[in-house]
């Protein structure tokens, strides 16, 4: 097995976690991510599609934290599978799956996903709206835009707008709009690192520092389109405290109806977001906030916070 | 259309769009009524399938929204076609049709159209990046 290298920024980074099994994250970070699938029943009925993979010998475990996400247990090529291109199932980290469980979209709801490509989780939000209710689906990339409209097509999903824009400018046309808004950020992905070894060699405090500007500037933009009584799941897949709790500090500060909740996922293994970290001292309600850890699971690192519009202060 | 190329019921309860070339979508009322609002639009609803012509072409959604309700012009494949079709390589047919468009099926699973060629074979209109890869 080859030796991830890491930057000397991310090893000072790791170090300063309170908690966290740097050992145990950095074994993690060279195993391969587990296979998962979320079963697409906007196409057919769960325990048909179960049959037709169990029939080709895919051997599935049921993902205790998500309704349709299965681990998948033997070495099988699903993107060359019939059934995935047929967009029957749907290959998502079984972690990734969490924000949209946490976010709970009902029928009927309108709802926002301010950084949406390539489309895992919008696609999942449409599974969960069953056809009714709209999906507004934002990226700011023409190329992810492709990728977004194709696994949208794949899935078939008829109630989505896929839109090309800043998401920092939505709520000049959307301020107050949405009964619920997933803001997936874009990010430094230290929860992805066996996905994608450059975010470990290459990272550094002053891109995570750059990044953490633009995702608080989204998570108010996302917080501003929501309605009074309205719920957004911030969330990110890495582990700098500059990019999740940081974030969130201030948002709650500039935005003061903004109210954290807490987070309850079966079976997902969570820590509390962090109170404390090298100069800054967050607020206590940020304890609401849950970190997941890639080596708990051997899937992706995730942060995630869920955040109440209580009044109209924007 | 659908009903004489077909046999098949309309989508009546949602909205079809024409997109250019001849494109046609699906969506609901309420979903055009959102996009109205926002700015940026790149596509809205699904793409369900194309006019050529006097002919409908069905694209793989639009084929498995479908898929109960097709009553004519289609074709059962074996597994083995099946894989050969989302490769987008060409089926020969076992008996000639006077159809230019035929719905392909796996099984319960509707796999989109084909074109039916002079040569007796059907050729899957599947896009390229929908293909699986040659094993």
């Amino acid at each position: 097995m080859s030796t991830i290298k890491i930057s000397e920024d991310l090893r000072n980074l790791l170090y300063s976690l309170p908690e966290v099994d740097v050992e145990s994250l950095l074994e993690s970070y060279q195993k391969p991510i587990r296979q998962s699938i979320r079963v697409n029943t906007l196409k057919a009925r769960e325990e048909d599609v179960l049959n037709i993979l169990r029939e080709k010998g895919v051997e599935l475990e049921k993902i205790p934290w998500t309704r349709y996400g299965y681990w998948v247990i033997n070495d099988i090529n699903l993107s060359n599978m019939l059934e995935h291109m047929l967009g029957l199932i749907y290959i998502q980290g079984a972690v990734s799956m969490a924000p949209v469980e946490v976010l709970s979209p009902k029928p009927g709801e309108f709802i926002l996903d301010l950084c949406a490509a390539p489309g895992s989780k919008t696609t999942q939000i449409a599974q969960a709206l069953q056809g009714e209710g709209v999906i507004v689906a934002n990226d700011v990339n023409v190329k992810r835009i492709r990728a977004l409209s194709s696994n949208v097509q794949r899935c078939g999903v008829i109630n989505c707008v896929i839109t090309q824009a800043d998401g920092r400018k939505f709520p000049l046309w959307a301020k107050g709009f949405f009964d619920k808004v997933l803001v997936d950020a874009p990010c430094t992905s230290l929860g992805i690192v066996s996905k994608d070894w450059g975010a470990a060699k290459n990272w550094s405090f002053r891109a995570s520092e750059r990044l953490s500007k633009l995702q608080l500037s989204l998570a108010i933009s996302g917080f501003d389109c929501l309605k009074v009584g309205g719920v957004m799941i911030y969330a990110t897949c890495t582990l700098s405290p500059q990019e999740n709790e940081w974030v969130i500090d201030r948002l709650i500060t500039i935005r003061p109806s903004a109210r954290l909740k807490s987070i309850k996922l079966e079976g997902l293994k969570m820590s509390k977001g962090i109170l404390e970290w090298q100069h800054n001292k967050f607020n206590p309600e940020l304890e609401q906030c849950v970190r997941v850890y890639p080596y708990e699971h051997e899937a992706e690192g995730f942060f995630m916070a869920k955040i109440v519009k209580e009044g109209d202060d924007s | 259309m659908l009903e004489r190329h077909y046999g098949a019921e309309d989508f009546s309860d949602k909205v079809l769009i024409q997109a250019g070339e001849g494109k046609i979508r699906l969506t609901t009322s309420d979903t055009i009524k959102v996009a109205e609002k926002m700015r940026g639009v790149q596509s809205l609803g699904l793409y369900i399938a194309k006019l050529e012509g006097q002919e409908v072409v069905l694209s793989i959604e639009g084929s498995q929204l479908l898929c109960n309700s097709i009553k004519k012009n289609w074709i059962e494949l074996t597994e083995e076609q099946a894989r050969l079709w989302m490769e987008g390589a060409p089926i020969q047919l076992d008996k000639p049709t006077a159809a230019r468009y035929v719905v392909a099926f796996y099984k319960r699973l509707c796999l989109g159209c084909g074109r039916v060629s002079a040569d007796g074979k059907v050729y899957p209109q599947v896009p390229k990046w929908r293909r699986i890869q040659r094993e």
